[in-house]
């Protein structure tokens, strides 16, 4: 056939088909005459007209999981379960009813198997840990994740708790809900998203076919988290990725942003919740005229604001006044009616949500809900002035640091008030004498901070530290009659200002509290210890070492003589002389002191479970840091145990146990156990302090560690990031800001952001020069990680001198501490890229033999290092020696559970290149 | 078929004024056009393989998605020019996944194992790879007939553009954007059915 014949066949195509079918065949007969071959083609072409459902009518590029999919069949067993039926099929794969059956109980079930294209192999240590996270997320309105896995053919799978519901927008029709009724339960949605975000989970696909309601009238959330587990978009650099680059799973309810490729974060949940709104409100979608035009509807989600919910029902005529009509009677109401419900603070409502810019948006869910209660409520909404909220938060962002300060102050000074009224309660049961002091005391407290209902107190005039100062001030003034009184205030205030990290205050305070208590005639000698313990903690926090030392002596000395009544007091002490001594890595002195405190702790009568607890933590870390991580461990677990008892299971020192665990995981190379015991206390963390709190910053900075252990760099930078910025509201620049400047620091520079990393490393450098003197081994550690940034950079000069200056800094520390063949090991790796394989040989060895006695056996610093011995064999010639020590750090990384993958692939590369190249 | 060994970078800006050249009736822009996205998309590609490592998949749409946030992201774009982008990504589209699919279908039959393989994105939809080659082959038969309606069958399944975006795209009506695709449609279905010669 010629294209002539192929015009003319689809002309008489066209023309046959505007006449009715009983017409055709004459019209064609009497076109074609006995032109056999254009006939033939027109039949053809009308017959194959008739196909409707090819292959050719879905593009490619946004198609979703064919019909066709080989289902499992019925009976076939994944894991526990067995399936049932289908009960339904979407974009990511099929849905199966199945029945747990293993056992005495059974279940019913919902398991999504995702189409294989969802997924990437490579990803299943990410998905497996992924979804430990979320089984954990526990709400009654989020469907549960039971479990998880790998079909025979490859498909991964998620067990699910099985709704019999239907889609929130069906539901709410059905039952002809009120707009009221609607709000209601939409509440339980935004709760449902609101928890998830305080576990740290977004859901990024958030539509009416994911929210179902029960029988009950009980929305459940399905598929929490599950988008984030999907294949990232592979064509990023490794820097981008930080951005959260992800494929869009259903396009019609993306966020600008997710369209965009940029960050997508729980503000992406909040413009979703506000799509489920709309359309719970005015029965349609904003872009449902669109949904079948892909680049029309991201140019919409970009560019194009939604009409707002009560303008869905101006124009309407003929066809669509009846659609409206019906929208309107499923809510049980009138067009007009519904119209006005809408005009106002619910168009308001809906609109701030779907704002294109995230930070326009209710900054949560929790906000958006908030809201819809007080229009429910007739309060007035934070939408409803236009900008009003918008200024407000322009207000906050300018005014970030002491309002932050203020509110997480606050809950800590709530917080010791609170603790410091029982134990003076406590006191009740003493003589009269002290009775009566007790009392005076609880009275000022609350006399004085009786206004800190976080609630109602705290505007934009008054913060918690100008609170604080007022209370000091208070005390230095009111109190001058009773300076017994007036000391016991000023340790409390100083011991206040030191848990808010005002360490200059607390000082001053203490010290004030000594000044009083040492010129006193009564002294008790046990106040004189605690207020001498507290001073030197004090001096110990801001790093003025020598100071601390001396007051805590003091402590001790006058504390061995106490009588057994007060051998808490002293064990208080001799405890605060240990921590001295383990910052300052004398960790033999430290022991010593440890063990003392503890055998008071342990027999002495009336010992306080907590004391023993928090006693037992800090010796756990020493141990830990020791290198002797077993019996570090099970010191924290006996610790955590009391804790668990003692406080239940929802108490920040139980946080802190599960976090000294995880450290402890970490080094022994546990990274998935690690990363599980941090979303744990984490979780725990933010349900008992919210999100700015100064104890977040460590949680986070523990599993940033864990995870650049793990080589996920690019999460670590994340993290990190929040804590640094976290810490520098809190507190500003401090040394604990500059640990965690120089860990995220490390974090960038594997993401190869070497300029950023370096600030980050010279400022952390100058603070803790400034706070910890020229000589303290962190020191010596900025140095490491600044040459290692230098030699990743290329300066290898630069990277050499750093690596040089460093290593007398680790010399120094006590022998098993795991950081003490640091510098060599980098300097030997140097060398090896510098070609001086002697050199690195001669490092190498004394360092490997160092590392075995403070790292686990297998750790991947092991491995490495015999690595870099393996090149340096190579270099000298001994193909034989190299293949062995090579083969030998495989091995050690290959029987690692939690391995970088990143480090297996350089080891086989360099055992490739050994094994490739002729000896020369 | 296309040239691909240009190593330049074509930018969003280049990209932007060849679009508006071929607005302003440059024919002869379209094909530049087309290589700058082209050479885009396959190094886009390129790089992907030299990063990814052995055994992985890649997705097809994240290229044609990456393609057209990098040179389009933050850009004010009008519809026309976006119609004329996404219509000439969705010829890049057919090439780059029928050149897949050929790998594909010669690691099937033994080739270098440790290859990265382009997408699961025709799993995900269905569309075996042995049906896209056919479709392919059916397009290159079709293009000696109609050439016009390999490019609206382009636009259409490759590309997901809607009648609209292909009526801009390719600068005629939708009503005859909607015939064309009918009568190619009709002709592809039978021919896949079975093949004329």
């Amino acid at each position: 056939m010629d294209a002539d014949t192929y015009r003319r066949a689809g002309d008489l195509f066209d023309a046959a088909l505007e006449r009715p079918v009983e017409h055709r065949r004459t019209f064609l007969d009497e076109a074609c005459h006995d032109d056999v071959e254009l006939r033939r083609e027109i039949d053809l072409l009308i017959e194959h007209d008739r196909q409707t459902t090819g292959m050719l009518d879905r593009p490619v590029l946004f198609g979703s999981t064919s019909e066709e999919t080989a289902d499992l069949a019925e009976g076939t067993r994944l894991g526990n379960y067995r399936i049932d039926r289908v009960i339904g099929r979407g974009g990511m794969g099929v849905v199966y009813l199945a029945t747990r059956d293993d056992d005495e109980f059974q279940r019913e079930v919902a398991i999504k198997v995702l189409a294989s294209g969802w997924f990437r192999s490579q990803d299943a240590w990410r998905f497996h840990r992924e979804r430990q996270i979320l089984a954990r997320l526990e709400h009654p309105h989020i469907a549960h994740l039971y479990d998880g896995g790998t079909t025979a053919q490859g498909h991964p799978y998620f067990v699910l708790e099985y709704i019999d519901g239907q889609a929130i927008t069906t539901y709410c029709d059905l039952h002809r809900l009120t707009i009221r009724q609607r709000l209601e339960l939409f509440l339980q949605v935004c709760a449902a998203v609101g928890f998830a975000h305080r576990n740290l989970v977004v859901h990024r696909d958030l539509k009416p076919g994911n929210i179902l309601v029960d029988a009950e009238g009980n929305s459940k959330l399905l598929d929490f988290g599950i988008a984030k587990l999907l294949v990232q978009d592979p064509t990023l650099r490794s820097s981008q990725a930080t951005q959260d680059h992800q494929r869009v799973l259903t396009l019609s309810h993306a966020s600008p942003e997710q369209v965009l490729g940029q960050t997508v974060t729980t503000a992406s949940d909040v413009y979703c919740l506000g799509l489920v709104l709309y359309e719970l409100l005015c029965g349609i979608s904003p872009f449902a005229d669109v949904s079948n035009k892909p680049y029309e509807l991201i140019r919409r989600i970009e560019e194009t604001e939604p009409p707002r919910p009560s303008q869905t029902f101006l124009s309407a005529s003929g066809e669509a006044q009846d659609d409206t009509s019906r929208t309107a009677a499923h809510r049980s109401t009138s067009v007009v009616h519904l119209r006005k419900a809408l005009q106002g603070d619910l168009d308001a409502i809906v609109t701030k949500a779907l704002r294109k810019e995230p930070e326009l948006r209710y900054a949560s869910a929790a906000e958006l809900a908030d809201d819809l209660s007080r229009h429910l409520e007739n309060r007035p909404i934070l939408a409803g002035s236009p900008g009003a909220g918008y200024r407000l938060r322009k207000f906050l962002r300018r005014h970030r640091a002491p309002v932050l300060v203020a509110s997480a102050a606050l809950l800590v000074i709530v917080g010791l008030v609170g603790a410091f009224i029982a134990a003076l309660a406590g006191q009740v049961e003493h003589t009269a004498r002290e009775k009566q002091k007790a009392e005076r005391m609880v009275a000022f407290l609350i006399e004085t901070f009786a206004v800190t209902n976080p609630d109602e107190s705290i505007g934009e005039t008054v913060t918690a530290r100008e609170l604080l100062d007022a209370g000091a001030h208070r005390i230095a003034n009111d109190l001058q009659e009773e300076p017994e009184v007036q000391a016991t205030m000023l340790d409390a205030m100083g011991q206040i200002y030191q848990q808010i990290g005002l360490v200059q205050p607390a000082r001053e305070l203490l010290q004030k509290a000594l000044d009083l208590r040492l010129a006193g005639p009564g002294t008790e000698p046990s106040a004189l210890v605690s207020s001498l313990t507290h001073l030197g903690a004090a001096y110990a926090a801001g790093g003025q070492i020598a100071d601390a030392e001396e007051n805590l002596q003091r402590a001790v000395e006058i504390g061995r003589g106490l009588s057994p009544d007060h051998e808490s007091t002293y064990a208080e002490a001799v405890e605060s002389l240990a921590l001295l001594m383990r910052q300052l890595y004398r960790y033999e002195d430290a022991e010593r002191l440890f063990l003392e405190a503890l055998e008071i702790r342990q027999e002495g009568t009336g010992s306080h479970p907590p004391d023993l607890a928090r006693l037992q933590h800090d010796y756990g870390i020493l141990l830990r840091e020791a290198g002797r991580f077993d019996e570090s461990g099970q010191l924290n677990r006996t610790s955590l145990d009391i804790r668990r008892r003692y406080y239940g299971d929802l108490h920040p020192e139980v946080a802190a146990s599960l976090e000294e665990l995880a450290t402890v995981e970490r080094f022994l190379g546990n990274f998935a156990r690690a990363e599980e015991l941090i979303h744990e206390s984490l979780a725990l963390r933010l349900a008992v302090h919210g999100e700015h709190h100064r104890s977040i910053v460590d949680v986070k900075n523990s599993l940033a560690l864990v995870l650049s252990d793990w080589g996920r760099f690019e999460e670590a930078a994340v993290l990190g990031r929040e804590a640094v910025d976290l810490i520098e509201q809190l507190s500003g620049k401090t040394t604990e800001w500059a640990t965690l400047a120089s860990n995220l620091a490390v974090q960038l520079t594997r993401l190869h952001e070497f300029d950023e990393a370096e600030a980050l490393f010279l400022e952390a450098l100058e603070i803790r020069r400034r706070d910890l003197g020229d000589r303290h081994p962190l020191i010596g550690q900025t140095l490491l990680t600044l040459g290692r940034l230098y030699r990743r950079q290329g300066h290898l000069e630069r990277a050499e001198e750093m690596f040089t200056r460093a290593r007398p800094f680790a010399e120094s520390l006590p022998a098993g501490h795991r950081a003490r063949s640091y510098p060599a090991v980098a300097l030997a790796h140097l060398q090896l890229e510098l070609g001086n394989g002697v050199e690195a040989e001669q490092l190498l060895r004394p360092a490997l033999e160092e590392l075995a006695t403070s790292h686990v056996p297998g750790h991947w610093r092991i491995a490495m290092a015999w690595a870099d011995l393996g090149r340096a064999r190579r270099m000298q010639g001994d193909i034989e020696e190299a293949e062995r020590h090579l083969e030998r750090a495989l091995g050690y990384l290959e029987e690692a559970e939690d391995d970088d993958p990143g480090r297996r692939e350089q080891v086989l590369s360099w055992l490739d290149e050994v094994q490739r190249q002729p000896e020369n | 078929m296309m040239k691909s060994e240009s190593s330049r970078e074509a930018t969003a800006g280049e990209v932007t004024d060849w679009l508006r050249s071929w607005d302003c009736g440059d024919e002869a822009a379209r094909e530049v056009v087309f290589e700058l996205v082209y050479d885009e998309l396959k190094s886009s590609a390129a790089g992907l393989l030299r990063r990814e490592r052995a055994g992985h998949t890649l997705q097809p749409t994240a290229l044609v998605h990456e393609a057209y946030l990098r040179m389009l992201r933050g850009r004010q774009m009008g519809w026309q020019n976006r119609c004329h982008f996404f219509g000439i990504a969705s010829r890049v589209m057919r090439q780059v996944l029928v050149d897949h699919s050929r790998e594909r279908a010669s690691l099937k039959r033994g080739g270098d194992r440790k290859k990265v393989t382009l997408g699961d994105d025709l799993e995900a939809r269905n569309l075996k790879t042995d049906e896209l080659l056919a479709v392919d082959q059916a397009l290159t038969h079709l293009e000696s007939l109609d050439a016009q309606q390999v490019r609206i069958v382009e636009a259409r399944f490759f590309g997901g553009l809607s009648v609209e975006e292909t009526a801009e795209y390719l600068s005629i009506s939708a009503t005859s954007v909607k015939r064309h695709w009918r009568r190619a449609r009709a002709w592809l279905y039978s021919e896949l059915s079975a093949p004329r010669n």
